[in-house]
């Protein structure tokens, strides 16, 4: 985020880091709030939609900051929407799953 | 009390939770704003420009070409009888006879390419017939070039102005242009007995250290392949047959790229000058060096300063692969690359060439010849032609030469269009390290399928008309439009009475 600072610059991306785990808190205290039952492998899947979707963004601001104005909103709008969709799908596997389970208690 | 100190708890166990839920929005906003933000300064951060602008050690810069060394290029196929290049192969040569003839004798251009005097010109046109047209209208456009120039200077003002300079620089006399025989004046920098160095290996390890000292981004060490050495040609010498000399024994070739936001601004805001200077200063340095440790060095330079063929010689050096616009395609700077070399007789261990699959993008991707606004790549599938015994797609230099006396540079020098929007040309940030890194290691040619996708429907290019000056029908398109520092209308009292047409950051 601060390009060759030398204080600026470890510090955002430890604060960023440090960010996540709260962001990890509060997913946690939703998702327990909804009785979604997380396990490894659903933690494996939201943390992946998260990576990817953080990733997607980071990825289409490059190309605007380097002056690919263009395929920065095209990508943004293509793999983003794609994203978008996915993380729906995922969240409704969730709820559903969720349904299941409290069906069979 | 009990049931006080249970509610207590209870809205304290409430706020905490609600907090984690609220902090955990508040976090995950956060952490897209930052993606965003960190994002877009790594797309205009400076130090994704590779080369001299960076630490000469900038280690995660240099692609690591060990794994993919090959013995035989794969873009040197051999496809008939190998040929040395002719004196009238090298397109300056034949520009400068026949400006001499014009100027001195009052030779005037004409349909017939046969009444060209220089008997070195006519025997090239006489192998090319169908490129005698184009360079006929060159001298046309040269004409109507120079006299629309001037209307344009308050936009092009600081542009032509940074390429001024580079091109006075360019224009002086290190290193000195050779004047006497090769086995006179390669040596004219030798001080001392050849100092022995510990092993060929060794030496070439500190050629290349110093390439680096010297300011050059890249560097690499090969044998003086005699097929790409001109016939009949040696500077210095008035007359010259087929002879190379003896201590033309290896090769030291070097380059650095055209800085980074003029380049993709080409046509008018762009210059090779800079470029130029940097690779003919450190071919001078190199000679100097050399001839300090006792070996006998011949610089190659730009403009027009060799004996030689840079790009087959880069590409056996390992720099990177030839490609469809018959630019050196290097994995860091792509085609954004001006070389420069030393022909030494110290013993140096060669590196091998690579393969990097470039040729499989060039195969699908053809933006360069979709761009180029004189038309002069070819469009094929494959390498269409045999030049000398070797395979490429063709090129008509002279088509290009007259685009260049069009375009809407100062001297009607370059054009780089097909440099600025091949997909290689890409700064050194994460994403494109991402890629430049992975393509070459996937067999499948996924990524290469996906990353072609995007560069034809995603990216914007304009029209290859419009890259053409106002003059001869375009609009002064650019693949980038100019940075900041190149827009006159940002520091010089100029009216703006123009709008750009080329990408921009979008927001
Ligand atoms: S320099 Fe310009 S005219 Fe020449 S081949 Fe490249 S794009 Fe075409
Ligand atoms: S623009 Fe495409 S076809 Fe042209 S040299 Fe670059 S990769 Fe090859």
């Amino acid at each position: 985020m601060f390009p060759q600072s030398t204080v600026l610059d470890p510090l955002f991306w430890m604060l960023l880091g440090a960010i996540q785990v709260l962001l990890f808190a509060g997913v946690n205290q939703w998702a327990k709030e909804h009785q979604l039952g997380m396990n490894w492998w659903k933690w494996a899947l939201a943390g992946g939609w998260w990576f990817s979707f953080v990733l997607t963004i980071a990825g289409a601001f490059t190309l605007l900051g380097e002056n690919e104005g263009n395929a920065g909103w095209y990508f943004l709008g293509f793999a983003g929407t794609l994203l978008v969709i996915a993380g729906a799908g995922l969240l409704k596997v969730l709820l559903v799953l969720r349904d299941k389970s409290q069906q069979l208690a | 009390m009990v049931d006080k100190k249970h509610s207590e708890e209870a809205a304290a166990s409430l706020s905490r939770r609600n907090f984690l839920k609220m902090g955990g929005i508040a976090a995950a906003t956060a952490t897209v704003g930052a993606a965003a933000g960190a994002g877009f300064v790594a797309g205009r951060d400076p130090d994704a420009n590779v080369g001299w602008g960076r630490t000469e050690a900038g280690k995660d810069m240099y692609f690591n070409r060990e794994p993919f060394r090959v013995d035989k290029a794969p873009c040197l196929n051999i496809a008939g009888p190998i040929e040395r290049p002719e004196w009238g192969d090298f397109l300056f040569n034949r520009v400068m006879s026949m400006g001499g003839s014009m100027h001195k004798d009052g030779w005037k251009p004409n349909k017939d390419w046969q009444q060209i005097p220089d008997p070195r010109v006519r025997e090239y046109y006489s192998r090319y017939p169908e490129r005698w047209p184009e360079m006929l209208l060159s001298f046309r456009e040269k004409v109507k070039h120079d006299a629309n120039l001037e209307k344009h200077r308050d936009r092009f003002a600081l542009a032509w102005a940074y390429s001024g300079a580079f091109g006075t620089g360019l224009h002086s006399n290190f290193p000195p242009v050779p004047t006497a025989h090769p086995d006179e004046d390669d040596f004219k920098w030798v001080k001392r007995e050849p100092m022995e160095f510990q092993s060929p290996a060794h030496a070439s390890k500190l050629v290349k250290q110093m390439a680096n000292k010297f300011g050059m981004s890249l560097v690499g060490v090969t044998k003086l392949d005699p097929s790409f050495v001109f016939k009949n040609m040696m500077r210095g010498m008035p007359d010259w047959g087929e002879e190379i000399p003896k201590h033309w024994k290896n090769v030291i070739i070097f380059g650095v790229p055209m800085n980074w936001d003029p380049m993709y601004a080409a046509i008018g805001y762009s210059t090779s000058f800079d470029a130029y200077y940097r690779v003919k200063q450190a071919s001078g340095l190199m000679a100097a060096w050399l001839g300090e440790l006792g070996y006998a060095a011949r610089p190659q330079f730009p403009g027009a300063d060799y004996e030689a063929m840079m790009v087959p010689l880069a590409i056996q050096a390992g720099l990177g692969e030839a490609t469809r616009n018959g630019i050196l395609m290097t994995p860091e700077v792509g085609p954004n690359i001006r070389l420069a070399a030393v022909f030494t007789n110290l013993d140096l261990e060669a590196d091998k060439p690579v393969d990097l699959h470039m040729g499989h993008f060039c195969e699908s991707c053809k933006i360069c010849a979709d761009s180029c606004p004189s038309g002069s790549i070819s469009k094929a599938d494959k390498p269409d032609t045999v030049v000398r015994g070797y395979k490429k797609y063709g090129f008509n230099q002279d088509s290009c030469w007259r685009f260049w006396q069009q375009g809407p540079s100062e001297t009607g020098l370059g054009c780089r269009v097909c440099i600025a929007v091949c997909p290689y040309t890409r700064k050194n940030n994460w994403i494109h390290a991402l890629v430049k890194e992975s393509d070459p290691r996937d067999p499948t040619g996924l990524t290469r399928n996906a990353l072609l996708a995007m560069q034809h429907n995603f990216f914007y290019y304009p029209d290859a008309e419009n890259y053409h000056a106002e003059w001869s029908g375009g609009n002064f398109a650019s693949y980038h439009q100019p940075p900041e520092w190149l827009r006159s209308e940002n520091y010089l009292k100029v009216e703006k009475t123009w709008e750009y047409d080329g990408n921009w950051e979008g927001i």
